[in-house]
């Protein structure tokens, strides 16, 4: 699922995957070239939260193609 | 023969569409998806809350219960490279320069990187086609037929003398003509309307967005030990 996180070097905005982020993807900022990737020590944290995210999403869509 | 001026009336087509349910056929489905969008919202909002922050309760100097919310942060890695000026000398005696990738960590706050954007109704469309008809036809129509039927029969002998040989046979003739004359008379009022209303990409509500934008803009990079010697600046 794609968002935006700023660039913490050139402030542009760097598009990212927070599943991909989560695989271990590094992206790349287009302006600077800065990688950017999810620390391990972090991975946990976020796929729990990830997932809980992802229930509510699926619980919003059921509701809306009744 | 009918006549334009007579006949029956048209029926007005401002007449037709006022008995239309415009209101709900157009402000239903969008209605419905702002209301879907309102509960998002609040969805969104209690969601942020209860797993992108950790709750403090405490007590104020007046003793009153105060709860405080702490984002609850994530680690980052950038690798970024950066040219440095290497040991060893090229053949003019100048230091060779050379890339190498430093790696830097910084704490982002959870909620950045959660697409909770993507809680929401991000596009209706409200698409349909009105077709109002009102007509009147007159038609005169008049026709003839006519029918004939012939049959004859022969029976001749033909002969002399010493042969004769005998024919029989009929013939016989059908025949059919018809002649129609139509008179058509036809008055027709004809609307047809595309209705198609679409609501476009829904955005965040106004309070995350400011809340994740305080917490991006104060994102700020933490050297850590790289891979190479280097430091980052
Ligand atoms: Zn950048």
């Amino acid at each position: 699922m794609k968002n935006q996180i700023p660039c913490p070097d050139c402030q542009k905005p760097i598009p990212v995957d927070t599943e991909l982020l989560l695989r271990g993807h590094e992206f790349i900022c287009g302006h600077c070239g800065l990688q950017l990737a999810l620390a391990p020590t972090s991975r946990p944290m976020v796929a729990g939260v990830y997932t809980q995210f992802e229930r509510l999403l699926d619980k919003q869509q059921s509701h809306q193609s009744r | 023969m009918p006549d334009v001026n007579s006949g029956p009336a048209l029926v007005s087509m401002a007449q037709q569409f006022t008995g239309l349910p415009m209101r709900a056929l157009i402000g239903g489905p969008l209605n419905a998806a702002a209301q879907a969008n309102n509960m998002m919202a609040v969805t969104q909002t209690n969601f942020m809350l209860d797993t992108c922050f950790n709750k403090k309760t405490g007590k104020d100097a007046a003793g009153n219960d105060t709860t405080t919310l702490e984002p609850i942060m994530v680690t980052m890695h950038i690798t970024r490279g950066v040219i440095t000026e290497s040991e060893s000398k090229d053949d003019k005696g100048q230091p060779t320069a050379e890339i190498t990738n430093v790696t830097t960590q910084f704490d982002l706050p959870l909620l950045t990187i959660i697409p909770l954007n993507a809680l929401g109704v991000d596009n209706v469309q409200v698409d349909f086609d009105m077709e109002v008809k009102s007509s009147y036809t007159d038609e005169a129509s008049q026709s003839s037929s006519e029918s004939t039927h012939a049959e004859a029969s022969f029976d001749a002998k033909l002969g002399a003398g010493w042969w004769s040989v005998e024919v029989k046979g009929s013939v016989s003739h059908d025949s059919q003509s018809a002649q129609s004359t139509k008179s058509t008379y036809q008055k027709s009022n004809n609307a047809k309307y595309t209705v198609s209303v679409h609501a476009g990409q829904l955005q965040l509500p106004e309070g995350v967005t400011t809340i994740i934008q305080a917490f991006t803009n104060s994102i700020s990079p933490i050297t850590l030990g790289s891979s190479s010697s280097s430091q980052a600046s």
